[in-house]
Parts: C-alpha cells; sequence; structure tokens
C-alpha cells in the first residue's frame, strides 16, 4: 500500500531522520518503537504531509503520495475547544469534502460514546474526550492509511477498548496502520514492529517474533540515547 | 480550492460566534482610541485629519485580530487536508477581511458622529479607499500572522514586521480617504491605483509562500 525509501530529514544541525525506509501492506500494523527523541513523531509527521522531508521516496499504491489516503493523529488533540463536537466534525467533514458527513459524523459520536455531547463546547470536555473526538475526526474522511502518535495517552480503559475495536475494524477492511507508542501492551496480535533509535532504523521484527518479552528486552537493550546527531 | 476556502471561513465565523474573540476586542479598542485622540488632538478636528486618525486606528485594531488569526489555529491540521495550501491563506484572509470590515462599518459613522464632522463629500470613493486600503493590510497582516504565529515572541515579531510592509498601504489609504472626503476624484485615482497595486501583490505573493511557512 505505501513504501518509503530512505527518509532524511534535518532539524537545524540534527538528523532527525537517516535513511529510513519501510513497507506498509493493506491489513497490517505497523507499531513504532523506540525512546524519546528517536524520531517516530518525526517520521509519522513527515508521512502525514505536514513536515517536508529532505531526502528520500515516498510512494502509494505504486503512485505519488497522496495525503487525502491519510489520516493522521498527534499526541495533541486536533480539535478546535471553541467549536462544539458536532461543529468539528462538520468542519472537517466539510473541508475533507466527505458527501455524507452528517450521517458518519452521527455513526462516529455514537461509536465513541460523545453523542450525549454533540452540542458542548470542546473546551469543556476532559483530555481522553477530545481524544475521542479526535479519533472521530481522523475516521470521518475513511482514509485508508492512519498514522496515530500516542493514540492511547489520556484514553480510559472504556476508550481503549473502543479504539481497539475500531483499530481491529480497520485492519480486516484492508486499512494500514501505523502506530507509535511507548505502551509494550499494545502489541499488535498480527503486524510488525519498527525500532528506531537516533532517527535511524534498528531493528524490524515481524509477527512471528512479536512476543512481549522478547520486545521488553530488545527494548531495554536498545533506549538509551534517543536523540538523533 | 472553494471547498477548503468556504470551510475554513465557516470555521472562523463559528469560533467568532463561540468565542467572541476578535470583533468585540478589536471594537472596545478602537473605542478606547477614540476616547484618547478626542483628548490629544486641539479642538476642532476637521476632515483633513480625520483619515489619518481613522486608519491609525484601523490599524491598530486590526493588529488585534490579525494576531489571533494563526495564534488559535492548529496549523497541520489544515495542512493533512486534500486542499491547496494557498485555501488556507484565502480562508483566513477572508475571515480577517469581514471581521475588520465589520468592525470599520461600525467605526466610520461613530468617528464622525465623535468628531462632530459632516459625511465626506464622495461616499463611494471613501468606501472604496477603506476597502481597498483594509484588503491590502489584511493580506498583508495574514501572511506576516502565519509567519509568527509558530515563532517565540511572535506577538512582538508581528507589529514589527508588518508596520514597515504596511506603510505604502497606510499613506495610501489615508490620502485615497482624505481624496474622497473632499471629493478630489483625480486625487483618489491616483492613490486608488497605488493600493490596488498593494493588493494584487500581497493578494498574489502569499498563495506561494504559505507552502513554505506553513510546513516544517
Amino acid at each position: 500500500m505505501f513504501e518509503v525509501s530512505g527518509l532524511s530529514k534535518r532539524g537545524g544541525y540534527r538528523n532527525i531522520l537517516s535513511g529510513v525506509s519501510l513497507t506498509l501492506d493493506r491489513g497490517e500494523c505497523l507499531l513504532l518503537l523506540g525512546p524519546n527523541g528517536a524520531g517516530k513523531t518525526s517520521l509519522l509527521r513527515v508521512l502525514a504531509g505536514i513536515s517536508r522531508p529532505d531526502g528520500g521516496r515516498l510512494r502509494m499504491n505504486g503512485g505519488a503520495w497522496d495525503r487525502a489516503q491519510i489520516g493522521f493523529t498527534s499526541h495533541r488533540p486536533c480539535v478546535y475547544e471553541g467549536l462544539t463536537a458536532q461543529e468539528n466534525l462538520a468542519f472537517f467533514g466539510r473541508l475533507y469534502g466527505v458527501r455524507d458527513w452528517a450521517r458518519r459524523a452521527d455513526e462516529l459520536l455514537t461509536d465513541l460514546s460523545l453523542s450525549l455531547f454533540r452540542h458542548e463546547p470542546v473546551r469543556n470536555f476532559s483530555r481522553g474526550m477530545q481524544q475521542r473526538l479526535d479519533l472521530a475526526r481522523v475516521l470521518l474522511p475513511d482514509p485508508s492509511h492512519l498514522l496515530l502518535d500516542e493514540p492511547y495517552t489520556g484514553l480510559d480503559q472504556a476508550g481503549c477498548a473502543v479504539l481497539d475495536t475500531l483499530l481491529g475494524e480497520r485492519l480486516r477492511q484492508g486499512g494500514g496502520i501505523v502506530v507509535s507508542t511507548h505502551d509494550l501492551s499494545r502489541l499488535p496480535s498480527r503486524g510488525r514492529v519498527l525500532f528506531l533509535r537516533r532517527g535511524r532504523k534498528v531493528a524490524e521484527l515481524s509477527d512471528r517474533d512479536l512476543r512481549e518479552a522478547e520486545i521488553r528486552s530488545f527494548y531495554a537493550a536498545n533506549a538509551s540515547g534517543g536523540e538523533g546527531k | 480550492m472553494a471547498r477548503g476556502v468556504l470551510s475554513i471561513l465557516w470555521k472562523e465565523i463559528r469560533l467568532e460566534y463561540h468565542t467572541r474573540g476578535s470583533i468585540p476586542s478589536m471594537l472596545l479598542f478602537l473605542g478606547l482610541l477614540l476616547l484618547l485622540f478626542g483628548f490629544v488632538l486641539p479642538a476642532g478636528a476637521t476632515t483633513e485629519t480625520l483619515p489619518g486618525i481613522l486608519w491609525i486606528s484601523i490599524l491598530f485594531s486590526g493588529i488585534l485580530g490579525l494576531g489571533r488569526s494563526f495564534r488559535r489555529e492548529i496549523p497541520w491540521a489544515l495542512l493533512l487536508a486534500p486542499v491547496p495550501r494557498s485555501a488556507v491563506f484565502w480562508g483566513k484572509f477572508a475571515a480577517n477581511l469581514l471581521f475588520l470590515l465589520v468592525v470599520e462599518a461600525v467605526t466610520l459613522p461613530l468617528f464622525l458622529a465623535f468628531f462632530n464632522l459632516p459625511g465626506p463629500a464622495d461616499w463611494l470613493e471613501t468606501v472604496a479607499a477603506l476597502l481597498l486600503g483594509t484588503i491590502g493590510m489584511v493580506a498583508a497582516g495574514t501572511l506576516v500572522s502565519a509567519l509568527t504565529a509558530e515563532v517565540a515572541g511572535g506577538d512582538f515579531l508581528l507589529p514589527l514586521l508588518l508596520f514597515p510592509l504596511l506603510a505604502p498601504d497606510l499613506v495610501g489609504g489615508i490620502q485615497a480617504t482624505l481624496a474622497g472626503f473632499r471629493g478630489d476624484a483625480v486625487g483618489f485615482w491616483l492613490w486608488a491605483k497605488i493600493l490596488l497595486a498593494y493588493d494584487v501583490v500581497f493578494l498574489t505573493v502569499p498563495g506561494f509562500l504559505l507552502e513554505f511557512i506553513l510546513e516544517g
């Protein structure tokens, strides 16, 4: 579904990303692991089209990179606190040209247990509720690829379970998901783990290697000194 | 493009409706300026001095609104959308222009009443001068607002960068408005052409620059 090769990004005098290559197939989940400053968020931002890479090649479905097919959430919810939940989804639905945005917004608000709060200003929402609304924003245009940066941060147990269910559905429907996290209990049952350190890919583990204990020991051995230079 | 511009404009109007952030603060600031000018100006301000006072007041209060424009934005929320990047500029520009024109529509009669002055000799020319000058001011202001929003000390940088950039627009606006007050058609057209040229430049350039300004 997408293929990235030799991606590099500089920030000042630092190499934030150095020659990172990865692929993501249909229905596959790629987990990004690495210590703080390893380049996980920077990689997601470049893939989302927010940040311009200094080098490398990005191809989607064998053609040019299409940012309309990307849904991205950051650890900071991307919703307007001055608008209501419904207005936020109305704005993003219109901006993305989603034809039946009102019906989709209703469904998503119900799925994410926010339908009672649809006319509340988002500034009154808790962090977890904002996170859920952010997820609704991302899923509204139905992108084929999801890039999720620390999506479980701020969510309660019920929220985490809803997120797991929604992501599971996306994978079954053939969508691709890249998740950056420090929570090793969220290892996908099927997929791959990409380990970043100082802006470089240091390991890529396939699903047959995805045993939490082994990942933990690998993480401990490679986690020191995240920043690139 | 049109979809992106209209969506952003709709969002800005809803945000303004809920937060009442820009228009009331600009109006309040203009009211305070009006009072201050009333104190410091010698008795009997004339139509010769009014355009200058009016434009300085619009500039100062406009900075308030323009400063908020990108500071309350989540830039990458707009960058992710499958619309041209220039739509972000046009949407923001349209909203800022609308808000400042609302403020001006309230301010002009207030100024005339406060200084006890008759209306302009040519209303059409005066309104055209205000419109052309405001378009240039908002276009340049929206660009500089985008440039300084994510920078440390952006509040300080915005007027510092914007005031010199606005000098031709401000001079043109004052002179064209003065010509409108006098009913001097020749003078109006001379300055209107300068304002028009300024508007064309600052409505064209940001469309190309915004790609680099908003992306990291």
